[in-house]
């Protein structure tokens, strides 16, 4: 890629003489119009699925999401699983277009195709993957053509949890608690109270907070569905669990008298 | 039918794409004689939300350079891992690692090179020239550069600057010992005007990361900050 | 002289606003209250809460702010969105409630309230950004209601409101229970107004409390101090002759007159003291009469009103023996020239 000596030129990609520069998609450019005819090149998302949500506990990592796909406000699909196993070292979570999700999916599963099919025992860790995947995320990003997609990659590493997210931007960061989309508003302020209540949390602990959480975001987010897996990490391995069921509470609606105030 | 389709695909998505977000932080850095500091806060957020309360924004990028950043989160991940890059080249091709005045005009550069599609950032790097002189260079999102004593940027940027100009600059001040202060006074102002900024700005809070940079080597500090 | 305007809004610059900002002027922005609100009905009443934050874009205006608003003796509301809306809005109808008991010599209800504050707010079609939380105990039992801005309601045993209404709405969804005691109550809306200030930038600082039972209310301002100020390791005093001096003027002193007073000015004093407390006297019985009245009570005031002319009288006789004696005493202080 580059030449044998020297550093790559730091500068690249300007415009040839005579001719004007190719702003990324930015249609200023009257004289030559790129292949995309002026047209914006990303896509939105169609069917999606809402929030995703990842917990450490003492020992291991926890990854929840629904399986209700929505198209715009209708429940379209019912069962979209988002929490993938990768590895025995890893699990995936991923929320927004369900397409992509599927899309990028399909890309990992090859990836640790080629990994087993050298049979050396060396298989893709989740910080691997999580770096792995900000600079997809990023690339597509900046070629204004964003894989619409927040990802989560939960998994063990050195014998540590490890829990980190990238969103359709290539922002990545790494918690004890994550979430994406209605979650982060609604789960992330329960889960912060449970663990500063209870820093060290067993997996039954975490288990029966995120059912909590799932419970609370089947009652409040419109988006979403009452079927759900979860997703465990541990040193023991990784598992993919469910689907379960949130029976979600509607006594509250009949408070105060029908007809009043 | 042919004729919808062509419509449809001919006009524009409404739906709102940017490639950017504003992530929020503070970086603050001091250049002494012998020393410079630089200090981020750790509250990585968007909107009304707190992603997480422990992301240091601070990259050790040598043994005598440290780089602060806040602005667009994606951003500076991908500027800081590209400067790594490139320093890693550097270290190959000359064997020796790059002194931070060199650093800072490659980073100067490197932004520039993204003019028309810069990385959101407010940069700052703090650090050791090759006198052994602390040097801080601040840089503007695409790659104007200038060398100053001390440098408040990010969300509370404008906020601080004036508080480093008199404590540190001693502007506005009479009959006072312009000497420029010490490390550890030094860190003392500092760190109380993260203090100061969390009192004030959303997007600066829960925490402080301090890398004090002598020829001695790389000491880190952390400070808590109020967490609404 | 200031032109005396009509009751209402004016809408005099909405136009020449308009232009403006199609010209492309940015105005002033309105203070926001990036809020957490909630309330929530316990076994004997309801408590409302508020956390204490206003914020003008990205920077915090007032670090301690009231956000629970009086309405009557027996009904407060919490106000969030822009923070002059919310105080206006329940201010004007907290007199109207008070006109109202006036007029009928009963306690007013919290549907009533409800009623006067959508109808308000649906009149300004979302414009006057009030989003409430409205709490009373009257004599049908304890209500809560949630008021949005276009002027709609929700009848509801809790309810959260704000930017922070969803990580408050996590902890009563996880905590509440019908039937609560008090204490479990105040618990419940401590913690989830500590959700907000925690997890929403919008909302910060303090907690207050606002327990509204059918024998009283506690307003609890602050129930907790939940962000304490930072502590700062410097010193920032500045030393004397810090600040530059640009240019000196001595203006000496010239003493036109002297005069030498011995007698009779401590009583002048003694009595000044005592006509004060005269004045104070006079407004306690005034209020007094007022309250009678506006308790609807039959026993009147203990002065009859021949009293009461008379101590008026009295008072207004003092103020003019005031009046002369304190132009005497100002003519003796010493002329500076």
């Amino acid at each position: 890629m580059f030449s044998d000596y020297s550093a790559p030129p730091m500068w690249q990609n300007g415009p040839a003489l005579g001719k004007y520069y190719d702003f990324p998609n930015v249609s200023t450019n009257k004289i030559s119009h790129n292949s995309t005819n002026g047209k914006q090149r990303y896509h939105t998302p169609l069917t999606t699925g809402t929030s995703v949500i990842g917990l450490v506990f003492n020992g291991g990592v926890i990854l929840a999401a629904d399986t209700a796909g929505y198209y715009g406000s209708m429940m379209r699909f019912n069962d979209c699983p988002r929490i993938f196993q990768v590895n025995k070292y890893t699990i995936l979570g991923a929320g927004n277009d369900y397409a992509d999700i599927q899309y990028l999916n399909d890309i990992i599963k090859q990836k640790i195709l080629d990994d087993d099919l050298h049979n050396d025992g060396i298989a893709l860790k989740p910080k691997s993957l999580h770096s792995w995947l900000t600079r997809v995320l990023y690339n597509r990003r900046s070629q204004f053509d964003p894989l619409w997609i927040n990802a989560f990659v939960a998994g063990m590493q050195n014998g540590e949890p490890f829990l980190g997210t990238v969103d359709k931007l290539g922002t990545a960061y790494e918690d004890k608690i994550l979430s994406f989309g209605f979650g982060t508003h609604i789960s992330v302020p329960y889960l912060r109270q449970e663990r500063e209540k209870n820093p060290n949390m067993t997996k039954e602990e975490a288990i029966a907070c995120i059912k909590t959480c799932m419970d609370m975001l089947y009652v409040r987010d419109a988006r979403s569905g009452a079927k759900y897996n979860i997703g465990v990490i541990s040193n023991e391995g990784s598992e993919v669990q469910g689907p379960f069921e949130s029976v979600g509470h509607w006594n509250i609606a009949t408070h105060g008298t029908p007809g009043q105030e | 039918m042919a004729l919808v389709t062509k419509q449809i695909l001919d006009t524009p998505i409404q739906h709102h794409f940017s490639p950017y977000s504003d992530n929020g932080g503070t970086t603050v850095a001091v250049a002494g004689p012998d020393y410079a500091i630089i200090a981020s806060d750790t509250r990585l957020s968007a909107g009304y939300s707190i992603y997480t309360r422990e992301q240091s924004k601070l990259f050790t990028l040598s043994e005598t350079t440290v780089l602060g950043s806040s602005g667009c989160w994606c951003d500076i991940l991908s500027l800081t891992r590209i400067i790594e890059a490139r320093m890693q080249m550097y270290l190959h091709e000359h064997n020796k690692v790059m002194s931070t005045t060199s650093l800072a005009k490659m980073i100067s550069i490197m932004m520039y090179g993204k003019r028309f599609f810069p990385y959101y950032t407010s940069t700052i790097i703090a650090g050791l020239d090759p006198e052994g002189k602390g040097c801080v260079y601040s840089y503007d999102p695409i790659g104007h550069t200038e060398r100053a004593n001390f440098r408040a940027g990010g969300s509370s940027g404008a906020l601080l600057q004036a508080l480093l100009d008199n404590q540190l600059g001693f502007k506005n001040q009479e009959n006072v010992d312009k000497t420029p202060v010490s490390l550890e006074k030094a860190i003392t102002v500092v760190k109380d005007a993260f203090t100061a900024a969390a009192e004030r700005d959303i997007y600066t809070g829960d925490g402080v990361h301090l890398c004090a940079i002598t020829k001695d080597g790389i000491k880190e500090f952390n400070f808590e900050l109020r967490k609404d | 002289m200031v032109p005396e305007h009509t009751p209402g809004f004016s809408f005099d610059n909405c136009k020449r606003n308009a232009f403006l900002s199609a010209k492309g002027y940015k105005g002033p922005t309105a203070r926001k209250t990036g809020t957490t609100i909630v309330g929530a009905i316990f076994a004997d009443g309801v408590v409302l809460g508020a956390d204490t934050r206003a914020t003008d874009d990205t920077i915090v205006a007032e670090k301690n702010c009231q956000k629970i608003h009086y309405m009557a003796k027996n009904i407060y509301c919490c106000g969030a969105g822009t923070a002059a809306d919310t105080q206006v809005t329940t201010d004007l109808i907290a007199s109207q409630l008070e006109l109202l008991k006036l007029n009928t010599g009963r306690i007013p209800r919290v549907i009533t309230a409800n009623r006067l504050l959508r109808q308000m707010l649906f009149r300004y079609q979302g414009h006057v950004s009030a989003a409430l939380v409205l709490g009373g105990v009257d004599e049908t039992g304890s209500h809560l209601f949630c008021i949005y801005p276009h002027g709609s309601s929700d009848t509801v045993p809790f309810c959260t409101m704000g930017s922070g209404s969803l990580a408050a709405m996590s902890v009563f969804e996880s905590g509440w229970k019908p039937n609560m005691t008090e204490e479990e109550c105040k618990k419940l809306v401590r913690d989830a107004i500590a959700a907000g200030v925690f997890n929403d930038l919008g909302s910060g600082s303090n907690i207050d409390l606002c327990v509204i039972k059918k024998n009283g209310v506690d307003y609890l301002r602050p129930y907790e101090i939940a962000n304490v100020k930072g502590k700062k390791d410097g010193d920032y005093k500045f030393k004397r002759g810090t600040t530059a001096l640009l240019s000196t003027l001595k203006v000496p002193i010239v003493v036109e007159s002297e005069q030498v007073i011995q007698t009779g000015e401590m009583l002048w004093r003694l009595t000044d003291e005592l006509q004060i407390q005269y004045v104070h006297l006079g407004f306690l019985y005034y209020n007094y009469w007022i309250n009678t009245l506006w308790w609807g009570k039959k026993e009147l005031t203990f002065l009859s009103s021949k009293e009461i002319m008379l101590f008026y009288h009295k008072i207004l006789i003092d103020f003019f023996i005031f009046g002369l004696k304190t132009r005497v005493l100002d003519s003796q202080y010493l002329k500076v020239g």
